[in-house]
């Protein structure tokens, strides 16, 4: 005699809907989301941390006017033209307006799953890392001063990165740790030629920059932070912060800062960071128009030096 | 203006991480962080308690090589900076 088990009808729906909808694993989180997202790995198991859900969303009407308020313990990121977000801690929801979901995801893996590290615990620090003899390296400071260019050297030079723009830093028993962001560089066709790097197909239409896909040597696990670093325009120099220092680099070096007082996180954060910033943090100034490679000599020969 | 005899003491429970001599503390009726030099973070530290004007200036002066005068008026300038964001608890010595 056999048995057949039949699940009900609401069951079944809900396996079918389970194996079409696809699972990524980023910053260590497992995201179980209907909307395609490239450059993240398949989820290891069944365990689902945040759903990404595309549905119609209403904007609420008191809202601050900006381009994101609060919002139901969470945070609303309005985009006009490409799409209205809603980010809380478990569940963003995507209300996109246009078809074109290149700029959908440009915004849901930058500012979207910003808010989304903010929610979850993280420091999101706007800077790429690179895994070194001794731990993890980040690399921060102000637009333009090379962090994606160097990220590119270290990478093409067989170094690992865990991150090219936006590095996802955890406390985490009595640690911190740094969790894989997306694995991918975003650079701009002059870097592209200075690194000697070839790549096929159009750059993104909002920013220029093409999407190399980094799969190859990012790292799948989350590994101990172990330096700061802060990258300036100036002449060859290296100093050790001391005192506040270091807290104050890294408050003008976090990514969206402007979430952190809508979301009421501002407390919590002066914790972390106060923590943070008694790790050994370092500044670097870079002359313009370093060569990449000779740039990530300076780090390599301090490395090999400790 | 604030007077020599004036008690002065700052808010306790306010979340503080000390490096070295200086010292940040999160202020959060204004959201913001507040960053102290050496002289601050001890005029910060001295404030813990309640004290005098008279009696600030010249513990400063017992661990700072100033002028009383300078002092002075550096100090002053940085209490009402504090009084003003609703840092600092004055009471005005009703003997004077």
């Amino acid at each position: 005699m056999s048995v057949v088990s039949t699940p009900l009808k609401g069951e079944r729906e809900l396996v079918r809907e389970a194996e079409c909808v696809p699972s990524y694993t980023v910053f260590g989180l497992n995201l179980q989301s209907s909307i395609p997202i490239r450059h993240l790995r398949p989820a290891e198991n069944d365990r689902v941390d945040v759903r990404v859900l595309s549905e119609s969303l209403e904007l609420p009407e008191k809202n601050s006017g900006n381009w994101y308020f609060p919002g139901g313990e969470g945070l609303y990121v309005h985009v006009p033209g490409v799409a209205l977000f809603h980010i809380l801690a478990d569940r963003i929801t995507v209300d996109h307006f246009t078809e074109t979901t290149e700029s959908v995801e440009l915004y849901l893996t930058g500012s979207v799953f910003g808010a989304l590290l903010y929610l979850r615990g993280f420091i999101p620090l706007h800077g790429c890392a690179v895994k070194t003899s001794d731990g993890v390296a980040t690399f921060m400071g102000e637009s333009g001063v090379g962090k994606s260019t160097l990220a590119a050297a270290f990478y093409q030079s067989g170094y690992q990165l865990f991150a090219d723009d936006v590095t996802a830093v955890k406390l985490q028993d009595g640690r911190f740790e740094v969790w894989p962001s997306p694995h991918r560089l975003r650079l701009l066709p002059e870097t592209l030629e200075w690194l000697g790097i070839q790549i096929s197909g159009e750059p993104e239409v909002l920013s220029g920059k093409f999407v190399l896909d980094g799969r190859r040597n990012f790292s799948q696990t989350a590994a101990k932070l172990t330096g700061l670093n802060f990258l300036q325009r100036g002449s060859r120099s290296v100093r050790r912060l001391k005192s506040t220092e270091p807290m104050l680099e890294l408050m003008n070096n976090l990514y969206r800062p402007e979430f952190v007082e809508a979301l009421g996180l501002q407390e919590k954060l002066f914790t972390n960071l106060a923590h943070l910033a008694r790790m050994p943090s370092f500044h670097y100034q870079v002359p313009r128009f370093s060569c990449p490679y000779e740039l990530l000599n300076t780090f390599v020969g301090d490395e090999a030096k400790s | 203006m604030i007077q020599d005899g004036d008690m002065l003491s700052r808010p306790s429970r306010l979340p503080t991480a000390q490096f070295g001599d200086e010292e940040v503390f999160f202020h959060k009726a204004s959201g913001e962080y507040v960053f102290l030099d050496p002289v601050a973070a001890r005029i910060w530290q001295f404030l813990k308690t309640e004290k005098s004007l008279a009696q600030l200036l010249s513990a400063l002066q017992s661990e700072f090589e100033v002028d009383l005068e300078t002092c002075r008026a550096d100090v002053i300038e940085f209490l009402e900076i504090l009084a003003a964001k609703n840092l600092l608890k004055i009471q005005a010595n009703v003997s004077t």
